[in-house]
């Protein structure tokens, strides 16, 4: 009976944990009416998706992906195609986005998540360079560099607001559902030692193509969702630099948690907007720094603090 | 002809640029992704100290060697020797390293782009093919610089000492060489080499901040396809790949370049992760 109380407490804890934050973001909105602010958290939420799905991959199978741009790029660019093309309606065009991602990370995953460690991290990112350099090079289907512009899914700031703050809520949940129990065990196991897991009968291949494919599907709603927002999906979503946020939001929240990634997003984009009249031309240059300190001096990420602040109070 | 000469021009530079890569991962199990960024950081400085300070390129090109030779030094001592013991934790740093690298280049000298000032006009005829001087000495700088390195490397007592370490750390401890030194000394070296490469290719290509992460996924390429740590393998890597890509380059289209290299990738680790021209060993 004690024991019954006592898991339904932890419960109640938890969620109230969870909530609390989505809560209080949810309310910002009536107090600051600065569009500048709102804007800020509605990308914010976005990259939380995109960035939680990386650790999905990395943070939980230990396999650093450099490419993960090619998804949330990739999202896009099949966002636009729908729409602008075929006149899909763009709700619809979302889900069919992160299908469309998750079949193509299943193609390129099967063959290249033969390798691991750096090697896998080099093919993730040559991967990635090249999608954006074949984008660039059909001009004509691709408008190039310049990309293809988009129409918006709903008008005004909130309801975009809203809507990725839901977005990011339910697939946050999903994510954290399936890495922190359905598959826990095994890709943990493969993070720790792969050889040892495969040793004991482990079909490793399988579990990894399985987060791969999670993962990019999550990358694709969150890349869909974004061309929408700003009206356009560009190489540049594609680039190097997008996959760096990705992974700069894992290392400052925490890597293969889940949840790390999404604290880790709302802090650096904050941190960016505060200091971009400091630095205006290399805001990249922040998160590099940040970024190496984190993996220098706090591997685990901020949540490894929080979390302790929390249990002790 | 000309296709044959320009692609050995690209090869030979290439393979001065990846054999840097190369001897980290041989000696220190490093993939240094800040390679790219080390490249082109170089041939912003020397373009830099040419215009500001000493108007000869030749002089510039090796302060800017000597510069980022330094550089590499501290690198190596504060970002990577600490953190030696986990290999995916320095690979992040040296990522995080070549963003700040290129960041810091956006920052002092915008995103406009960059032609190395070595240039010598005219051309040879050669059997009534033009043959263009520039290249001509691009490819004999390069050739010279491969053959001096080969001879320190096998010759001088440094470079035996540098051999003995990437094939094994505890032998080369008890033989007594200096294990640390050796290991700073290394990185430093192949960002220094970097730097040259990285002036000669800038009079054939022009640079751009952003230009780093090609050039370290050419040299990835090229040693990865010439077996990581493996330095006679990645210079053969390098003029194939050059010729490869200044085929392509002229009967497909420039803009496929990155895409031949990628290719070549991938093709090498499916088939033979310990790269193509080595006795396989761990993948």
């Amino acid at each position: 009976m004690r024991i019954a109380t006592k898991i339904r407490k932890e419960k109640i804890r938890q969620s109230l944990l969870t909530l609390v934050p989505l809560v209080i973001l949810a309310v910002i909105p009536l107090f600051l009416k600065d569009p500048y602010v709102i804007h800020m958290i509605t990308v914010a939420s976005i990259y939380a998706i995109f960035s939680s799905s990386w650790d999905m991959l990395s943070g939980y199978t230990g396999q650093i992906s450099l490419g993960h741009a090619v998804f949330f790029g990739g999202g896009a660019y099949v966002a636009a195609f729908l729409t602008m093309w075929y006149n899909v309606p763009p709700p619809l065009c979302i889900p069919i986005a992160g299908v469309i991602m998750m079949l193509f990370s299943i193609i390129i995953g099967v063959p290249s998540l033969r390798v691991t460690g750096p090697y896998l991290t080099i093919t993730t990112l040559a991967f990635a360079e090249t999608v954006k350099a074949i984008v660039i090079a059909f001009p004509g289907v691709t408008r190039g560099e310049e990309g293809i512009p988009v129409k918006t899914m709903v008008r005004g700031m909130l309801p975009n607001f809203y809507i990725s703050l839901i977005l990011m809520a339910v697939s946050i949940t999903v994510m954290h559902f399936i890495a922190n129990h359905r598959l826990r065990i095994p890709l943990t196991a493969i993070r720790e030692n792969e050889n040892t897991a495969q040793a004991s009968g482990l079909n490793t291949t399988k579990y990894k193509v399985l987060s791969f494919a999670i993962s990019a599907f999550f990358a694709g709603i969150a890349g869909s969702f974004y061309c929408y927002y700003m009206m356009i999906a560009s190489p540049a979503l594609l680039s190097l630099d997008t996959s760096f946020m990705a992974f700069a939001m894992g290392v400052v929240g925490g890597m293969g948690t889940i949840i790390g990634p999404v604290i880790g997003a709302y802090i650096i984009t904050v941190l960016s907007e505060l200091l971009r009249s400091v630095i205006v031309r290399a805001h990249l240059l922040i998160y590099g720094i940040v970024f190496i300190a984190f993996i220098m001096l706090m591997p685990e990420g901020i949540i490894k603090p929080l979390s302790k602040l929390i249990k002790r109070s | 002809m000309e296709l044959i000469l320009s692609g050995l021009v690209l090869g030979a530079i290439y393979g001065l640029a990846s054999v840097g890569l190369s001897l980290i991962f041989g000696i220190m199990r490093v993939v240094n992704l800040a390679h790219g960024s080390l490249l082109v950081l170089g041939a912003f400085i020397a373009y830099f100290l040419y215009n500001i300070l000493i108007p000869n390129p030749y002089i510039t090109t090796i302060l800017a060697a000597i510069t980022v030779f330094v550089l590499g030094l501290f690198i190596e001592r504060l970002a990577i020797y600490p953190f030696r013991a986990s290999e995916m934790r320095v690979l992040m740093i040296t990522f995080g390293l070549g963003i700040i690298i290129e960041q810091l280049i956006l920052l002092g000298w915008g995103a406009r782009y960059i032609m190395s000032p070595i240039y010598i006009l005219g051309s040879i005829d050669l059997f009534g093919i033009k043959l263009s001087i520039q290249r001509l000495a691009l490819l004999t700088v390069s050739v010279i610089l491969i053959c001096a390195l080969w001879l320190f490397l096998t010759r001088s007592k440094l470079g035996k000492a540098i051999r003995t370490l990437a094939q094994d750390e505890e032998v080369a401890m008890i033989f007594g060489v200096a294990v640390e030194r050796i290991r700073a000394l290394t990185f430093a070296l192949s960002g220094a080499l970097a730097v040259i490469a990285g002036v000669l290719l800038n009079s054939i290509y022009m640079f751009q901040a952003h230009a780093g992460w090609e050039y370290l996924l050419i040299a990835l390429a090229i040693v990865i396809v010439g077996g990581l740590g493996d330095i006679r393998g990645t210079i053969i890597a390098g003029i194939v790949l050059g010729l490869a890509e200044s085929f392509v380059g002229y009967f497909i289209s420039p803009s496929w370049r990155i895409i031949c290299f990628f290719i070549s990738i991938i093709i090498t680790l499916m088939v033979r992760p310990s790269g193509i021209f080595r006795r396989g060993k761990e993948a």
